[in-house]
């Protein structure tokens, strides 16, 4: 039988993410929450890079793999060494030495990234519409539809 | 009747990967905190997987395959068996294990 969780938190990045109205599914006798991580991954990225807190080891791992860059490619950008990133994405749940500086150098970089990939899927979306409807009854824009998945804490 | 296994594995488990669908347990969560395996290891290392056949087994109800995979992530540091199990268009992801690692 399924359960809806008011709350349910996320382990599988390293650090905890706490997500809403989480249906947890059973069956042969296995849970799991019924979520899309590639929703779960883009809300998390986005609430961390909001976030005024630094970033610790498991959430520098977590951004460069979700933007899918080697560490060569973010040494090149944010000029820190490759071998000094993996130690630091090594450093779990402790902070990085990233500077001030570096670390938003690299929060830019990540933010250009998830941008660029939003344009080229609107983009995508708007090239493939056929038509627009223009239903009798307008309804009101649902944003909470848009908005689950929320925040992300240090637990 | 012996219980029949999925012919590709592989290919529904990256395809579950690319939709977002690779679920890992609670259970399974729990454990990759504790072995210290992130997701993204996970799926580095099912880009690159190979079925551990032997290594298969039923679910507690005896109605579904658990599958074993086994692949390393990018690094190459982590030597992962990776145990998944199917509800479409979900893989779930029932436990994680790094062979590169003693257990305590």
């Amino acid at each position: 039988m399924n359960k809806i969780l008011e709350t349910y938190t996320f382990k599988g990045f390293g650090f905890d993410v706490l997500l809403k109205n989480v249906v947890l599914k059973s069956v042969h006798g296995e849970e799991y929450p019924d979520i899309n991580m590639n929703e779960v991954k883009l809300s998390t990225a986005k609430a961390l890079l909001n976030s005024k807190q630094r970033l610790n080891g498991y959430q520098l791992k977590f951004l460069r793999t979700f933007l899918k860059m080697s560490f060569d490619e973010v040494s090149n950008k944010i000029h820190v060494p490759a071998s000094t990133l993996r130690s630091w994405e090594n450093k779990g749940a402790d902070f990085t030495g990233l500077t001030i500086d570096q670390e938003k150098a690299f929060r830019i970089l990540a933010i250009n990234t998830i941008l660029e990939n939003e344009k080229s899927q609107y983009g995508l979306n708007l090239t493939l519409t056929k038509e627009f409807t223009s239903p009798k009854k307008q309804t009101a824009l649902d944003l909470e539809a848009n908005l689950d998945y929320s925040f992300v804490s240090n637990g | 009747m012996a219980l029949k296994k999925r012919p590709n594995v592989l290919e529904e488990v990256r395809r579950a990967t690319l939709i977002g669908r690779l679920i890992p347990s609670p259970h399974a969560q729990q454990q990759m905190a504790k072995r210290d395996i992130q997701m993204s290891d996970i799926e580095e290392a099912i880009s690159r997987a190979k079925l551990e056949k032997k290594k298969d087994s039923l679910t507690d109800d005896k109605k579904e395959w658990k599958y074993a995979l086994r692949g390393k992530n990018n690094e190459g540091d982590k030597d992962l068996r990776i145990i998944i199990m199917f509800d479409d268009p979900s893989a779930i992801i029932v436990t994680a294990i790094d062979k590169n690692k003693k257990e305590d």
